[in-house]
């Protein structure tokens, strides 16, 4: 611990440290603060969006109540809480779905080029800080931690009188750590709280949630610094270190996340949607056929034992919206499925490409503990087209179970429309998170084991 | 310069501190060190002379393991440099011939510093003390080291060794960049030292001091020692000429 305190004594009186300190506090500062604003304008304007939706559902006026089915309504998934710290998957994905008769709606998501100049950088949330601005730093930080030594002349006096290389190792990588966690884990946490603040976010865990968020941005910040203090153990000059770490920092942070992202796309394409839509659309062809309807119906009748829909106990129009519903509800589970499960795929395959790029490990660790994953977006997805199906059936069963028996089309009010609760969305639980996470968890840790692995030796035969 | 010393054991006392035997060690084509053998015992002043390239400072990474023989052995107190460096140079104290010093630290912020590195806890009093007794002035010695003189680091340098109260102390070219009077200081030092028990090897140019601090003297030629003198069987004119009669064989 001593040794610890006096690296820790020595890191802070250097000025280019605490420059980087205070640049790292102020950019990480002023950014979530922004996407603080950001989400609170968000979850303001959803709940008064929410809340018109629902007004403007239960004052419709009396009708069919297929008609209510298409007269639809807009549902909006709640932003996770830690969307301020990662957006993840938000911003493309879409957090609102128009939920209407027959069809399986897309999330609407806010364009790109609608956002800020900083997102349009690529700098433009705390989670592209963490991932490229936060390594360079801790480059910055380590790339002298022999190297500036060596050059200068002091590594010969502190080795030649006794210093443990291992020990004098540890203690560096200890003392830099702690600048990086004031530098970087305290903001983190100090935004972590402002949402916990201003947010219910009751549904999302959030504390255990910001807490393994941030310990696995140290864990990421880590790997940088290791790799860093690897290098000063065997460059010559500082120059030499730091040149050599910041090439290994274009590589893993800029090119080979590409590289990760065409080799998941290669080895496991997602569907073409297109085609997706395209099955669908033949699936739904299929069924709609004059023919195939006179069929229907007359199986219908056979299965009442009735010659015709007049004699039957239920409104044949009703119920077969009902079933033709139950048939389309068949195809975009099997289609949609099968669409929804390769980008599953492809995640889990993006998780393993990590082993190319401890920021993409990051990429995929940090959403998914953030809630802002594809695995939330997808189970967003379902749980709004299951209400649609709930409010499609409710619909479609009052007119299959009031037969008008010529008396004209069923007319029905708020009572009905009061039947239909309004939409609440529950994320996947923290434990679900936690074990999708596994895989780009073990992949960072396997990085921080290489390089811990390969310093050791480099310890062992440190000189002057 | 009084330093507390621990006393041996006779028993830790009659074995070799260091013994370096038959060390060879080439660089490419070039035969740095060619069976060099040298045993030095608690309590001796050992000077190592030789022109530049003879071989003392390839002897010194050896001995504090930053390099590896290709043959031979060298052992402090017993353990094998080459195998465990850290162990071996748990036993030496160093001062290098250019010492440095972390120019925004202050001299006893150094001392502390690499004290601390070394698993020594030294008090601010203490390292005031050993400052002072290295011949570091006190008003000096709260001031950052970027405005020391080469003396000065020095000064701190030898502070640094003395606090560490180890078995074996390597100098190289201990008194370079110190006053006469600082020099004198430091011989004194290094005496007390080894009647303390501390064996000293020293690689140096500094005849005069050589003569008053060396029990034994050894020319290092050629990657071997070819004259091992006690310099007190020579007065300082006899062991200069001694000495240029042998750079001149060496460098003909």
């Amino acid at each position: 611990m001593k040794r610890v305190a006096a690296e820790l004594a020595l890191t802070v009186r250097d000025a280019r440290v605490r420059w980087i300190g205070a640049m790292l506090v102020l950019l990480l500062a002023l950014t979530g603060f922004g996407a603080w604003r950001e989400a609170q304008l968000y979850a303001a304007q959803a709940a008064q969006i929410t809340a018109a939706e629902r007004a403007r559902w239960l004052g419709q006026d009396a009708k069919n109540p297929h008609s209510a089915d298409h007269f639809g309504l807009w549902v909006f998934r709640p932003s996770a809480p830690l969307a301020v710290l990662d957006p993840g998957t938000e911003p493309y994905t879409g957090r609102m779905v128009r939920v209407e008769a027959h069809v399986f709606n897309d999330a609407v998501y806010r364009a790109v080029q609608d956002a800020g100049p900083l997102v349009r950088t690529g700098l433009g949330t705390i989670a592209d800080i963490v991932q490229l601005v936060v390594p360079l730093a801790a480059i910055l930080l380590g790339f002298s931690a022999f190297a500036a030594d060596r050059e200068r002349g002091t590594l010969r006096l502190a080795l030649g009188n006794g210093a443990p290389p291992g020990r004098l190792f540890a203690a560096r990588f200890a003392a830099l750590l702690l600048v990086l966690i004031l530098v970087v884990g305290c903001p983190l946490l100090a935004i972590g709280g402002l949402v916990m603040t201003g947010q219910d976010g009751a549904d999302w865990q959030v504390p255990a949630r910001l807490l393994s968020w941030i310990a696995v941005q140290i864990a990421y910040a880590s790997v940088f610094l290791l790799l860093a203090m690897l290098v000063s153990l065997v460059a010559r000059t500082a120059r030499a270190a730091l040149a050599a770490a910041l090439v290994a920092w274009v590589l893993l942070c800029v090119a080979a996340p590409r590289l990760a992202t065409a080799s998941v796309d290669a080895l496991a394409p997602a569907l073409s949607y297109r085609e997706v839509r395209a099955r669908i659309d033949a699936g739904f062809r299929a069924h709609k056929t004059a023919e195939a309807g006179d069929e229907r119906a007359r199986e219908v009748l056979t299965r009442y034992g009735v010659d015709n829909a007049s004699e039957l106990p239920v409104d044949l129009d009703g119920l077969m919206m009902f079933e033709n519903e139950s048939h389309n509800f068949a195809v975009y589970d099997r289609e949609l499925g099968a669409f929804f499960e390769s980008l599953a795929s492809q995640e889990r395959a993006f998780a393993w490409a990590g082993l190319l790029s401890p920021r993409v490990a990051l990429q995929a660790l940090s959403q998914t503990l953030a809630g802002t994953d594809f695995a939330q977006h997808a189970h967003f997805v379902w749980s709004a087209e299951a209400y649609r199906r709930r409010i499609s059936e409710r619909m479609n069963g009052e007119i299959r179970d009031r037969p008008q028996q010529g008396r004209g089309r069923l007319i029905a009010g708020s009572e009905l429309w009061q039947q239909i609760p309004p939409f609440v969305h529950a994320p996947l639980p923290f434990t679900q998170s936690l074990a999708d996470a596994r895989v780009p968890a073990l992949v960072l840790a396997l990085w921080l084991a290489l390089l811990a692995g390969l310093s050791l030796p480099m310890i062992r035969r440190l000189k002057p | 310069m009084h330093i507390e010393q621990r006393e041996l054991p006779q028993a830790e006392a009659d074995n070799p501190v260091l013994a370096i035997r038959a060390a060879v060690k080439r660089f490419g084509a070039r035969t740095a060190l060619n069976g060099l053998d040298l045993t030095l015992r608690a309590g001796e002043v050992f000077a190592l002379l030789g022109p530049n390239g003879a071989g003392k400072t390839t002897t010194i990474n050896l001995i504090l393991g930053f390099l590896k023989p290709d043959a031979g052995a060298v052992q402090v107190c017993g353990i094998e440099a080459g195998s465990d460096p850290v162990g071996a140079r748990g036993h030496v104290a160093y001062i290098p011939e250019q010492v440095a010093l972390y120019p925004g630290l202050s001299g006893i912020e150094n001392l502390r510093y690499f004290a601390t590195l070394a698993g020594l806890d030294l008090s601010v009093d203490a390292s005031r003390r050993l400052l002072t007794e290295a011949g570091l002035p006190e008003e000096a010695q709260g001031r950052p080291a970027a405005s020391y003189s080469k003396g000065m680091r020095q000064k701190v340098g030898i502070a640094v060794a003395l606090a560490r109260q180890a078995r074996l102390l390597l100098l190289d070219e201990p008194t370079s960049g110190l006053d006469p009077s600082a020099a004198a200081d430091f011989s004194v030092t290094v005496r007390h030292a080894a009647e303390r028990g501390t064996a000293v090897l020293m690689a140096t140019h500094d005849l005069y001091r050589v003569r008053e601090m060396a029990d034994r003297v050894g020319v290092l030629s050629r990657g071997r020692i070819v004259e091992d003198i006690d310099p007190k069987t020579l007065d300082h004119v006899a062991l200069e000429h001694l000495y240029i009669e042998r750079l001149a064989e060496i460098t003909a």
